[in-house]
């Protein structure tokens, strides 16, 4: 514990301060503060209309005001970034977890199999991820958990990349030659030995994936695939919001802001864990 | 002192793969190793000595099993040779501390169960052995100076307690004054263990001060075999002969 608020303490040596680091953990502590108080309290029912307050303004009763439906937007802010955050993190385990294994095997093995592999993941990345996964969705219905799934099979490209040359750089390393004369096992040396000395690059590009896991899940959503009514996730507000652009600009860029902070303290927080060392 | 053998070479011959250039072009064989035979006896620390990519580190890793295009005889009396890698920077695991890459080896081991505590407690002695402080084990291979650490990777490399241990260029990444220390820990493991040691290095005045043979190798074949100081004083190669020039070990005849 100890060790870790020193990482937001100016550095001795350099006298600088990690800001990047103070930042995102600033505004994702504040993005998950808002999902888990919306597990217990929202200050209206995320899915009660009220026809004589549609579209309302920002005021103290309604603080992000309300939208088309007369529904609380603040409270379906807090019940839609649960979605999102779900959404995205389910995204990031699978394309992470999928992607590093193959990645690391692909690395470490090389040879033919590796080669074969990669050839693979680069066929995947020929296509643009959002049309990935929508291909996916479209076998496995559309459903909170079912994007996440299509999603994280899209990110697994990435990350395999990733790992992949991180496993090329640490496959030569003499300490994995030692390891091999010991007698330690091809299994035990890759995710015991090698995967440790991954954690830095993996960690950062996990953060960046998170970003592009909620835009991902927000641009989905905007062509109506997601969760689904009454419930949505915050893209699904955002284009349900789109349309009052201009009657009612409050509503949209309310929703665009919690979208904002979340992406920019993800993206703020990876680059922080980049810096450390 | 017993001349017993520990490792016969006879005639090997080691090939590496040439990078191909054609994907669909098989792979070119590149031979290393010309034919090279050697003996090592029980209990002696064998130098070999040559310019770099005169095959010495191949021999080396030829004798571990970590070359596997291999032509010849290896006989291997015990078959349980360790290695000792040239650069301490890299050889340790950056994200392990130092009792656990000690106790990796015991883990790895399949020929015998070690409990945790029977692993901590040769993990201590071995400390002990390499003149560390018990207290280091739970430091990160980062914290340790360049000799600290080429200490702990002699360390790891005795945790089975190896009859032969090989030590590739042990001293070339370390400055004078800590070559000169680890050279004493080897000779002191060596008469301490009586473990046989196959000493490679480029550096004949250090070959000269602890070794009992010397093999002169080049271009993948051995030069010159013998005791040093006779080799030294009276080299048959013409080879050796420049070696020793370029050391300034003999006076070039004018």
């Amino acid at each position: 514990m100890k060790k870790f608020l020193s990482l937001f303490k100016k550095n001795k040596a350099t006298g600088q301060r990690n800001t990047f680091l103070l930042l995102g953990t600033i505004l994702t502590g504040i993005i998950l503060l808002m999902v888990i108080v919306g597990v217990f309290y929202t200050p209206y029912s995320p899915t009660k209309m009220d026809a004589s307050a549609k579209l309302q303004g920002i005021s103290l009763k309604h603080i992000m005001g309300t939208d088309n439906m007369g529904r609380d937007v603040f409270s379906r802010v807090l019940y839609g970034s649960r979605i999102t955050l779900i959404i995205a993190t389910f995204t990031i385990l699978i394309g992470a977890g999928v992607g590093t294994v193959i990645g690391a095997l692909a690395g470490y093995f090389g040879g033919m199999f590796g080669e074969v592999t990669m050839r693979i993941i680069d066929a995947m990345l020929a296509f643009p991820s959002i049309l990935l996964s929508l291909v996916f969705v479209s076998l496995f219905g559309t459903g909170t958990y079912q994007v996440a799934v299509a999603l994280g099979i899209s990110f697994v490209p990435s990350f395999a990349r990733i790992v992949r040359g991180e496993f090329l750089r640490c496959r030569n390393m003499d300490y994995v030659e030692v390891a091999r004369l010991q007698g330690v096992s091809n299994i035990r040396i890759i995710f015991v030995h090698i995967l440790p000395n991954t954690v830095g690059v993996l960690l950062s590009s996990v953060m960046i994936g998170f970003n592009n896991a909620v835009l991902a899940e927000a641009g989905l959503s905007f062509l109506g695939i997601g969760a689904q009514p009454p419930y949505a996730s915050l893209g699904k507000m955002l284009s349900d919001a789109q349309g009052y652009l201009f009657s009612r600009p409050s509503y949209v860029i309310s929703i665009g802001l919690v979208i904002v902070l979340m992406v920019l303290g993800f993206s703020f927080l990876g680059e922080g864990i980049k810096r450390i060392q | 002192m017993e001349q017993e053998k520990v490792i016969q070479i006879k005639d090997l011959k080691v090939y590496y793969k040439d990078h191909k250039k054609n994907p669909l072009s098989r792979d070119h064989r590149r031979q290393v190793l010309k034919g090279v035979s050697l003996d090592i006896y029980e209990g002696e620390i064998l130098g070999i000595a040559g310019e770099s990519g005169c095959g010495k580190s191949t021999l080396a890793k030829a004798l571990v099993g970590m070359n596997k295009d291999i032509e010849g005889e290896l006989i291997q009396k015990y078959n349980d040779a360790q290695m000792v890698f040239q650069d301490p920077y890299s050889s340790l695991n950056p994200t392990k501390k130092i009792g656990w890459l000690l106790e990796e080896p015991l883990r790895a081991d399949k020929t015998r169960n070690w409990t945790k505590e029977e692993r901590q407690k040769r993990a201590k002695e071995i400390m002990r052995a390499i003149g560390l402080q018990e207290n280091m084990m739970d430091r990160y291979p980062s914290q340790l100076s360049g000799g600290q650490r080429q200490r702990v990777s002699i360390g790891v490399a005795l945790m089975k307690s190896p009859k032969v241990l090989i030590a590739d260029e042990p001293v070339s990444a370390l400055d004078v004054t800590i070559q000169a220390q680890i050279l004493e820990l080897l000779q002191k493991l060596h008469q301490d263990m009586g473990i046989t040691i196959l000493f490679i290095s480029h550096d004949l005045r250090v070959i000269y001060q602890i070794c009992d043979h010397v093999a002169v190798m080049h271009e993948g074949i051995i030069e010159e075999y013998g005791v040093p100081r006779a080799v030294y004083k009276d080299p048959k190669s013409p080879y050796t002969m420049q070696l020793l020039e370029a050391a300034g070990i003999r006076q070039p005849k004018v």
